[in-house]
């Protein structure tokens, strides 16, 4: 692909994907600039691998597991824990938390009261479920997606999103399904 | 809540987006990045961590590879990059030190305009040459090309000198020679000059 090819085709990706992965992160580290940074930093780095030739199978796929990396990244720099303690954090693959600092949490992104219910729900929910479900609702993403962002087989992931609708409605007594 | 609260939440979080001119300047600073920079990987942060539990060995390790490592890396580097002021004021300067026969050393000189060269090339098939490098490169290359000139001049000259004592007809014939090759390497780093930054 000569660099002309790369750009339009970088420029294609950029922009049907750059509000998903700025959503993706923003609901993360619940702030604005921070999420701009991160955002620019993937992008950067998609831009940086399809320059050099290297083969991305799946554009969106590689966007969200490079947006997630960062934010892990971000929290380990937020968060003064030891690093050993890090590093066993990142080899038992825990699943990425949002932002929970802020009790009023749909007020401190600045998004609607449903909006900010929804996101209280999913910060209820173990981690396990949270950033499933999160991918699937908010993020829009089918579970063959997020099972390849995670490096997971397609099955856990539903499975999960099972378990996490589940608790919804005991918790919650909302009743969705999988595509809602 | 409801689904119905549910539903339009989902919607509110989904229409959470950047605006016009955040995503238009996102994309001019991302294109202003030069995309050749080294890829940073995420398991740099792993291996840190893993340094830091044997930290004795490995500082150990590191003051001794970070000098060869350093050196040996900035021979790769070029204009603009961070290890270029160490290729150019210690590995350049270190290499003609060693050089022991005065050829070796005025050829060392016409080399490192060669370098000059061979970095605008690479520059440029990066789309990465601007003015700020072209002008520091072609510094640079006067530099090296004065030198050469000047330390190859005083070599015949002194050459001259040494024949004049024994054959004068001989010693003009091979320093008329030794002239005519210094012309035609200037000449040639000149066209390869032309020919890097056209």
């Amino acid at each position: 692909m000569d660099l002309d090819k790369k750009q339009k085709y970088f420029e294609g990706v950029y922009k049907t994907e750059v509000d998903k992965i700025f959503r993706f992160v923003f609901f993360r580290v619940s702030s604005r600039e921070e999420a701009l940074d991160i955002t620019e930093e993937v992008f950067y780095k998609f831009w940086q691998v399809i320059s050099r030739d290297q083969s991305v199978d799946n554009s969106e796929a590689f966007l969200f597991a490079s947006a997630r990396n960062r934010v892990i990244d971000w929290y380990r720099k937020k968060r003064p824990e030891s690093l050993d303690a890090m590093r066993e954090r990142a080899e038992d693959n825990e699943s990425l938390p949002f932002d929970v600092e802020d009790k009023d949490y749909g007020k401190a992104l600045s998004v609607s009261v449903e909006a900010g219910w929804v996101l209280a729900a999913l910060k209820n929910l173990s981690p396990e479920y949270r950033e499933v479900m999160s991918m699937r609702f908010v993020d829009d993403l089918a579970p063959r997606q997020i099972a390849q962002i995670l490096r997971v087989t397609p099955n856990a992931v539903s499975l999960r999103i099972n378990h996490g609708l589940e608790k919804l409605r005991k918790e919650l007594g909302i009743n969705l399904d999988k595509d809602e | 809540m409801n689904k119905i609260d549910w539903q339009k939440g989902i919607k509110d979080l989904q229409n959470v987006s950047l605006t016009e001119r955040e995503r238009s300047e996102l994309f001019v600073r991302i294109s202003n990045r030069s995309p050749y920079a080294p890829i940073k990987s995420h398991w740099v942060i792993e291996q840190f961590v893993f340094v830091r539990r044997h930290g004795f060995v490995f500082s150990l390790l590191l003051i001794i590879a970070l000098g060869a490592g350093t050196a040996f890396a900035s021979e790769y580097a070029l204009p603009g990059g961070l290890l270029y002021p160490i290729k150019i004021n210690v590995n350049e300067p270190a290499r003609g030190a060693i050089k022991i026969l005065p050829e070796e050393k005025i050829e060392w000189e016409a080399k490192k305009a060669e370098r000059r060269i061979e970095e605008a090339v690479i520059l440029k098939s990066h789309e990465e040459l601007n003015e700020e490098k072209q002008e520091k490169i072609e510094t640079l290359f006067e530099k090296h090309k004065e030198s050469f000139k000047t330390k190859s001049v005083r070599a015949i000259e002194k050459e001259e000198e040494k024949e004049e004592k024994k054959n004068a007809e001989e010693g003009d014939k091979r320093s008329e020679k030794a002239k005519k090759a210094v012309e035609k390497r200037l000449e040639d780093l000149e066209k390869a000059k032309k020919k890097a930054f056209e």
